[in-house]
């Protein structure tokens, strides 16, 4: 156990960061248990605390008696410098317990940027950065939406959970919990790991490349090795380990209140969406056990507000019936609904005018492409008057403040697509005058924003080369100045960094070099832009002898081997170039509830079905 | 509505959260107890609890006082009982009494709280000690920064400090006691008292390492009395 002094804590930002004591935490004793597992979170404890996935995982480890699940995060830079000028491990926040003592430990991939301060983590923990440098310290495991594209990670990670670990990580403990009582050789265990559908270790793979620098072959180096990685994925979402509690933090976090997860996957088929693949098929929760869930979820924790979460709320097939019943049973609670994602369509914004009765905050919407040739292209399935139409009633029912969100450097992407952004805009502008000045509230305020595209893997748009920095630089240029309204503001995201996660999202084995070495040059926190240093990472690069546009600005043929053709995600290649082919035809594809889209996630899950428990008729209805 | 006083510790680690934290984290666990707590009206309703003082991040107590507004009766060893079963550790009600009739809000009687504080004080003796705290004492005006609403500015704060007392030393750390005016009708802070002793001792007092509030008092006449006996008008 780690000491920290008052002087030390005091000497930080937040000291409530590394405190633990939360409520709901888990204790165990420490000593009568077989396996000792820190969850990490690669970034700052307000972010990693706001996550559900981690939250599940804790609690449904800590469930079994022979394991005892803690938490770490990266420290703030601040008291990184605390912990390394007085030599302290990196420890976990519920025993204090330097992370090099456990037995495995496991890191959420959510986004690229955050892997240098996977790497600090390991570093501050004592632990060796490569996976064959390792012996006799813990496992190390990843996870999450990033794990998808496992190889930037390949020669750190001692091995890769694809999919939902939920499903997996028993099975995982299982054989953890017999290869140390049997005492065998780290590499037995990783065997034995390996053989666990989902699990994906890759020391036990070779890769070769042409003389064009794509990949030619990657040849498993034994026998019984898998050609293709499956992912794993709960089959109905509403049998099995179901969170009930949940850590509520004593500091102030950034989503800080309860997160009900009501389905997961997605029917829409956005062509620039990564979750929308990844995360199919389409599994909903029923209403009675969210009501069931809720009901436990607030007496465990005392919050008062509850988001539904999902990739896009307003499908949820019976959502009305699921936001009254939560209304009508808690209102005398004092219990806010709230809804992270909105659709454009005005029943979005009935029923958001029904949860928000008083207080009016901003409302965002997510046309995220200008004009509708654009939009086709990416078959985002909303028009300009759903959008009009939305808003207006917004500003009728007293909202007058609106975000929107866009994407820059789509492919396909002409000047006059950008322009639309910006016409778009304005448009909205002009619906607020055009609502009877009783009618409407004050202070006309529309936020535009723009991120730029980033083509990832398991998309129809895969094999599209990315936008060079100045291209991504020209059109925020471009629109800055076509914006200029004093009732507009427009912001627009780095597009280094975006370039940056754009080599990180496609990149292949070759990458853990450059990682390491921007690492070394002293890179982390790289999705804060006050620590974001992108001269030492094109240093690093450069020193590598690696081309980051390589990975990024380069468009693939659809024959050539991309560094993840080895998992199997459910959806298939074929349909992924034919969403590719449609899209430069211009043509949309119907959201797969009206008809079967052939992605080929149906026999992925053999006898199970897209959408169980989904209720039908409420989805017509609302159509 | 009945009007409920908690007087409730917070101390060990349960010190780094701020005072909007324990404000939250108190107002969760109400609810986790199931208290039929009453709530604000207007947009933004929010929980009627309403601290005494507020805390500075850093320094522990053993006597903070909340005002709490529920709805129904409670039986009040049960409403004690339940809400520290919810409470995080170091935060514990070690009191809560129903305060009747038309009384001032916890808030609006706070006059003065005293605080233990441990300095290091190398190599100076008793008597050296003594004497930094006559000759602060005695001063007649004591000027420092301190911020307020409209910005910073001069305040004389030597009024604010009420007494020093001198308790023990020992191994070179000091443990003393302060009396300090305290809530909206003058106010200093325990660190700037600490910082007040580090400049007239010439820093051979020094790191304030340890403060703990002990007590809040209301006024009545020229006499102070602690909060809870105030409040029910003993």
């Amino acid at each position: 156990m780690v000491k920290l002094t008052d002087e030390m804590l005091l000497s930080v930002e937040k000291p409530g960061r590394y405190i633990g004591n939360e409520i709901n935490v888990v204790y165990k004793d420490a000593h009568s248990i077989d396996i000792r597992f820190a969850m990490c979170f690669p970034d700052v404890y307000e972010v990693g605390m706001s996550h559900l996935g981690i939250k599940i995982l804790y609690h449904e480890m800590n469930e079994r008696e022979d394991t005892y699940c803690e938490r770490a995060f990266a420290p703030w830079p601040d008291m990184e410098k605390v912990l390394r000028d007085n030599k302290i491990p990196l420890f976990s926040l519920e025993t204090r317990e330097p992370l090099c003592n456990f037995d495995m430990v496991g890191f959420t991939l959510q986004y690229e940027m955050s892997y240098t301060n996977i790497l600090n983590m390991l570093d501050m923990s004592g632990i060796p950065l490569l996976s064959k440098d390792r012996e006799g310290f813990p496992f190390i495991v990843f996870g999450g939406p990033c794990a998808y594209n496992p190889e930037p990670l390949a020669d750190i990670a001692d091995f890769f959970v694809l999919g939902e670990a939920e499903e997996v990580i028993n099975e995982i403990l299982d054989v953890y919990k017999d290869w140390k009582k049997a005492n065998r050789s780290r590499v037995e265990f990783l065997d034995e790991v390996s053989k666990i559908e989902g699990v994906y270790v890759p020391s036990f793979y070779n890769v070769e490349y042409k003389s064009d620098g794509t990949i030619k072959s990657r040849i498993p180096k034994k026998e019984g090795c898998k050609n293709i990685i499956k992912k794993r994925i709960i089959k109905d979402l509403n049998k099995g380990y179901s969170i009930d509690k949940m850590i509520v933090p004593l500091i102030d976090i950034v989503h800080d209140r309860i997160m009900l997860e009501t389905f997961r996957g997605c029917t829409r088929g956005c062509r620039f969406c990564q979750a929308g693949m990844i995360y199919r098929p389409v599994r909903e929760k029923t209403v009675n056990t969210l009501m069931e869930y809720a009901d436990k979820l607030l007496k465990n924790t005392g919050y008062d507000e509850i988001s539904l979460t999902s990739l896009s709320i307003c499908d949820y097939s019976d959502l009305k019936k699921l936001i009254f019943g939560l209304i009508e049973k808690y209102k005398g609670d004092k219990v806010g609904i709230s809804l992270p994602s909105l659709r454009i369509d005005s029943f979005s914004v009935e029923l958001i005018n029904e949860i928000q009765k008083v207080r009016k905050t901003g409302l965002t919407f997510a046309p995220e492409a200008g004009t509708q040739r654009m939009r086709d292209i990416i078959n985002k399935g909303v028009c300009e008057e759903d959008l009009i139409n939305s808003v207006t009633c917004a500003f009728e029912s007293g909202w007058s403040k609106i975000k929107l969100y866009f994407m820059i450097g789509l492919p396909l992407e002409t000047m006059d697509d950008v322009a639309g952004i910006s016409d778009l805009a304005y448009e909205v502008v002009d619906s607020y005058y055009k609502v009877p000045k009783d009618k409407r509230k004050k202070g006309l305020s529309v936020t535009v924003s723009t991120s730029s595209f980033v083509p990832k893997p398991f998309t129809p748009f895969q094999w599209d080369a990315q936008d060079k920095i100045d291209t991504l630089m020209e059109k925020q240029y471009f629109l800055k100045d076509k914006i200029r309204d004093r009732r507009i503001t427009y912001n627009y995201h780095d597009s280094k960094t975006s370039f940056l996660e754009g080599v990180f999202a496609r990149g292949d084995r070759r990458l853990t070099k450059v990682l390491i070495k921007a690492y070394e040059k002293g890179c982390k926190f790289d999705g804060w832009r006050e620590y974001f240093d992108y001269d030492k990472w094109m240093e690093a690069f450069k020193e590598c002898n690696v081309d980051p546009s390589f990975y990024a600005n380069r468009k693939r043929e659809y024959d050539e081997v991309l560094p993840w053709d080895f998992i199997d995600i459910g959806v298939s290649k074929r349909y992924l170039v034919n969403e590719r082919e449609k899209a430069s035809r211009g043509e949309t594809t119907p959201d797969c509830r009206i008809k079967c889209t052939g992605c080929g996630i149906a026999k992925f899950i053999e006898d199970g079905e897209c959408f169980n428990g989904a209720n039908f008729s409420k989805v017509h209805e609302n159509k | 509505m009945e009007r409920i006083l908690v007087k409730f510790t917070k101390i060990n680690n349960i010190k780094f959260i701020s005072h909007l934290d324990t404000m939250r984290t108190l107002n969760r666990a109400m609810r986790r107890a199931g208290i039929d707590i009453m709530y604000s009206c207007g947009f933004n309703p929010h929980a009627n609890i309403s601290v005494a003082a507020p805390l500075q991040l850093g320094i522990e107590s053993v006597s903070e006082y909340a005002d709490i507004n529920i709805q129904s009766t409670v039986d009040l060893k049960k409403f004690k009982d339940s809400l520290n079963n919810a409470l995080p550790l170091g935060l514990k009600i070690v009191e809560a009494v129903k305060i009747e009739g038309k009384k001032p809000s916890a808030m609006g009687s706070v006059a003065a709280a005293s605080y233990s504080i441990k300095m290091k004080a190398m190599k100076t003796t008793e008597d050296e000690i003594k004497k930094v705290i006559e000759n602060i004492m005695s001063q007649k005006e004591i000027v420092r920064l301190k911020r307020t609403k409209s910005g910073e500015k001069d305040v004389d704060v030597r009024s604010f400090i009420i007494d020093i007392k001198y308790v023990d030393l020992c191994e070179e750390e000091l443990s003393l006691r302060l009396l300090l005016r305290t809530g909206s009708r003058g106010n200093i802070s325990p660190q700037m008292v600490t910082e007040i002793i580090e400049d007239f001792s010439n820093k051979s007092i020094c790191n304030a390492h340890s403060i703990v509030r002990e007590e809040i008092y209301a006024q009545k006449n020229e006499k102070l009395i602690d909060l809870c006996s105030y409040l029910l008008g003993e």
